[in-house]
């Protein structure tokens, strides 16, 4: 597992094949499994019952995905139109092309201000342009403060799943994990939640720099929203006393109905709740009559790859509200877990993104069975599956041949019926074809009983 | 009606049984039955593969054979050709005319049955039945009480409860690229099955994928496409 | 990047775009943003915003028993003369929230359907007060009480009628966790316990 997990913190073409990662992560003891399969249940569980219940709630999926797609085109409107009220209510705004500009931005402001210490709500952007790391280069000391995330950090894994980032671990791993901060307690949720608080309080308290990501900004006031259940994203924005919010392009929508109904979907697609615990709305810093809360706001707005597929057949991919739905719903996802993706994002979404964010990974396309179950849960539908297709498409090229001489058999009737094996027949292992031979692997062989059908049919065999 | 078999290349070349058993449900029903000749596969294998030009080469000729015989609609004993011919095939052929004559009169064997299955009724011996929700069926041509409605057009059928929307990890050549996931994907779903008599379904790629892995386990668990079982309990 | 490149760069993406892969396509945007409902309910809002809140693991206390809920508290960060707290609570000034056994508050808004209530700092409240203590005493004006999170997200301006403060945050219960095995947890960062007191 260990390989799997170094990979799956970094950008680019992991070094091992999909395949391999499959198999590294089907190989374990099947604790991976056993606890993949009780938290996406339970989360799956959840969203479902709540969709039964809320009225309407199609048409308002319908509707938030015609939303969606409607603000991002208009993308370069209504980020101009953010960042004019951000910096109306005095935040500052830069505009990142990629990793090395936002995290060059971000250190440069943490050098300017002094900054050792910096408390991060979790945010699946940062973890994308790798910001601890470089932080980590110029003496700042970033601690996760989700706590899931924070568990990931101290036991040296990225996130595993979007909202759940330790999912796959068992109590048993979190006591070894806490044990070396100093816990003595045992396999008890509660009284590791305690040390959490009591361990992570004082690093707000102390800290240089609040890094928090995004979910929703308001272009039409300049507002940032940000979820939390633990209410790490407000203590991570008001209590040190600068804050800097990274996001994601894509997160812009025009006006605050909409952040009514997305909330409304990321609560409960994400977190099974009819609205998520904490939702805390941003607009610039502390202002003079205020007793407390940042003296700076930076909002940082990153591309980093996002551009390229603004304006592609995949665009509805901007959509997302990560809301971790298709992976909990997914039945790949539940086999092989997060790390095997081999990249920070992963499930049906990471699938589709990866490939097209970083220009590599294109292999992850082929991590799904296609079965739509993703599509089914997103809470913006997404055609995720019709968007691994789509990848497929784009990056076909290697078995162009192979397909080719397919084609040109199987649309010719005549060599059509040649490719039926004699009735009955089960060749030995070493001389099936190899993608027979895959097939072997832990099935049998197909074997038809008598001729084919349009035998059959041609010799008046088949009607009574 | 006269209707057309598609009878899809899994069924012609691997489990000729199922279109046999398609044909005779058919003609039982009251309709005359035809099998357009030439038709081969609907290309979804090199589709799924992302090999769009092959498998349109091979859709083309499917629909020419099938737009060439005068009938008055289509069946086809599988969801997820249907699926391919009425939902993604648009995509792959611009303003084909054979795709035109065909995909609006092209019915997954259940849904036709619960359109024009008439009296249909028949019989077998007691025995629970895990019917198995395939994906395209499912969630693309939102299939979900016609297949039902089907099993219960024979007395002596009764629905086991068992997992049966998840999907069964075949997900075409998905099943052998990545062999080991879709084993454990297999297993994840027959889990489930317990004590059900068979295990049934309308995706033949689906029960052949699930009745290899059940033979490999040693499970003795029959696994009948729904038109095996429609043809049984209707036999004259 | 400066805003102006990057913004021309989506700008020419934009301009050229690709027709969406799917078979599916999404419909045009409505008029207006559909509202988000809940199953009906004719019980009176306080009613149902003690229901929801208590589902969410808050409580809803009436005005005299609020004495006794609050017997074991001892010091207090307060930002509100709307509710007379018991005389043996000690009062801490409001930067020592950290030390503080509860944080007494007033919510701009609550919300039936869900428990929500609206915080939002000002000259006298802090943003801090109602997340730092372990237990958060919340007073809610009964002219505040609204259907859904909607009808303050969509009317912001009746609640802050000088434009939008610098932070508002809608919160639901207390803070709460499934991180750790999917077992539910609370008061990992803001308070372990919330009380309401409808005035
Ligand atoms: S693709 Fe849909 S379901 Fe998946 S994380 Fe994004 S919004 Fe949620």
């Amino acid at each position: 597992m260990t390989d799997l997990v170094r990979e799956a913190g970094t950008r680019g073409a992991p070094a091992s094949s999909l395949r391999d990662r499959e198999r590294a992560a089907l190989a374990g003891s099947g604790h991976l499994q056993v606890a993949i399969r009780r938290s996406t249940d339970n989360m799956d569980g959840r969203w479902r019952g709540l969709r039964e219940s809320l009225p309407g709630a199609e048409e308002l999926r319908e509707a938030a995905r015609s939303l969606r797609s409607a603000a991002i085109t208009r993308l370069p409107e209504l980020l101009g139109q953010l960042a004019d009220n951000v910096e109306a209510a005095g935040g500052r705004v830069f505009f990142a092309a990629d990793a090395d500009e936002a995290t060059g931005y971000i250190t440069e402001l943490a050098q300017r201000r002094g900054a050792t210490r910096a408390v991060k709500a979790k945010s699946m952007v940062t973890e994308e342009i790798q910001l601890n790391a470089r932080l980590a280069e110029v003496g700042v000391t970033a601690v996760e403060t989700d706590l899931g995330e924070w568990a990931q950090q101290l036991d040296g894994e990225p996130p595993a799943h979007i909202l759940g980032p330790a999912l796959h671990k068992t109590q048993a791993d979190w006591v070894r994990v806490l044990r070396p901060e100093g816990y003595e307690g045992g396999e008890d949720p509660d009284a590791m939640c305690a040390f959490a608080r009591r361990t992570l309080r004082p690093r707000f308290l102390d800290a240089d720099l609040g890094i928090t990501g995004v979910n929703l900004a308001v272009a039409s006031t300049g507002t940032l929203v940000m979820v939390t259940n633990e209410g790490n994203g407000r203590l991570t924005s008001g209590a040190p006393p600068v804050h800097v919010a990274v996001m994601g392009m894509e997160r812009v929508v025009a006006d605050w109905p909409e952040v009514d109904l997305l909330l409304a979907l990321l609560g409960r697609a994400g977190s099974g709740v009819n609205f998520p615990t904490y939702v805390n709305c941003l607009t610039g810093p502390r202002r003079e009559s205020e007793l407390d809360g940042p003296e700076e706001l930076h909002l940082v707005i990153v591309d980093n790859g996002r551009s390229k597929i603004l304006g592609s057949p995949s665009q509805e991919a901007l959509n997302c509200i990560r809301c971790g739905a298709c992976l909990n719903a997914c039945p790949v996802f539940r086999q092989i877990g997060g790390h095997a993706y081999g990249d920070v994002y992963s499930g049906p979404i990471g699938a589709v993104i990866v490939p097209l964010l970083s220009d590599g990974n294109h292999e992850l396309s082929h991590a799904s069975s296609l079965c739509g179950a993703c599509w089914e849960a997103c809470p913006v539908k997404i055609p995720l599956h019709e968007l691994l297709l789509e990848g497929r498409a784009q990056h076909a090229g290697s078995e162009r041949a192979l397909w080719r001489a397919w084609a040109r058999a199987w649309s010719s009737p005549r060599a059509f019926a040649l490719t039926g094996a004699p009735a009955g027949l089960r060749p030995p292992q070493a001389l099936v074809p190899p993608p027979f031979r895959e097939w072997a692997k832990g099935r049998t062989l197909p074997r038809r009983e008598g001729s084919t059908f349009r035998t059959r049919w041609a010799r008046g065999e088949v009607l009574d | 009606m006269r209707v057309g078999l598609f009878v899809t290349c899994l069924v012609d070349l691997v489990a000729p049984e199922v279109g046999v058993a398609t044909a005779r449900v058919l003609a039982r029903a009251g309709h005359e039955v035809v099998f357009p000749e030439g038709q081969t596969c609907c290309g979804q294998p090199a589709f799924n593969s992302g090999y769009r030009e092959e498998a349109a080469t091979v859709l083309r000729s499917t629909l020419r054979a099938l737009a060439a015989a005068d009938v008055d609609a289509y069946v086809a004993p599988a969801g997820s050709c249907t699926t391919m011919v009425r939902t993604f095939a648009a995509g792959l052929l611009d303003d084909d005319p054979a795709l035109a004559a065909v995909a609006p009169r092209l019915y997954e064997l259940s849904e036709f049955l619960a359109e024009h299955g008439g009296e249909l009724r028949g019989r077998v011996r007691r025995c629970s039945v895990a019917y198995h929700d395939s994906c395209h069926m499912l969630r693309e041509l939102r299939l979900r009480g016609e297949p039902r409605a089907a099993l219960a057009r024979v007395d002596g059928v009764s629905l086991a409860d068992w997992d049966e929307q998840r999907c069964c990890g075949f997900g075409g050549t998905f099943a052998v690229r990545s062999p080991e996931l879709s084993v454990a994907m297999a297993d994840e779903k027959l889990r489930t099955l317990g004590g059900a008599d068979a295990l049934c379904g309308a995706d033949p790629s689906c029960l052949m994928h699930l009745r290899g892995r059940l033979e490999k386990l040693g499970v003795k668990t029959p696994v009948r496409h729904l038109a095996e079982i429609l043809e049984e309990g209707t036999r004259p | 990047m400066n805003r102006k490149a990057f913004l021309a760069r989506l700008e020419a993406r934009l301009a050229d775009a690709a027709p969406p892969a799917t078979a599916h396509p999404p419909a045009p945007a409505p008029d207006a943003v559909p509202r988000v409902r809940f199953p009906p309910d004719e019980r009176a809002l306080e009613v149902r915003f003690g229901e929801a809140l208590t589902a969410i693991r808050g409580r809803l206390v009436p005005l005299d028993e609020l004495l006794s809920a609050l017997a074991q508290v001892r010091t207090a960060v307060v930002t509100t003369d709307a509710l007379a707290l018991p005389d043996h609570i000690e009062r801490l000034p409001l930067d020592q929230a950290e030390r503080a056994d509860a944080g007494v508050t007033l919510a701009r808004a609550a919300c039936a359907a869900t428990g929500t209530v609206l915080l939002a700092p000002s000259e006298r409240e802090t943003r801090l007060a109602s997340l730092l203590p372990p237990l958060h005493v919340v007073a809610v004006p009964r002219d505040v009480l609204v259907e859904t999170p909607g009808d303050v997200l969509r009317d912001l301006p009746r609640f802050f009628p000088d434009g939008l403060p610098s932070a508002f945050s809608l919160a639901s219960g207390p803070s709460k966790s499934a991180d750790i095995d999917a077992v539910v947890t609370y008061g990992v960062h803001g308070p372990l316990a919330v009380l309401a007191v409808i005035l």
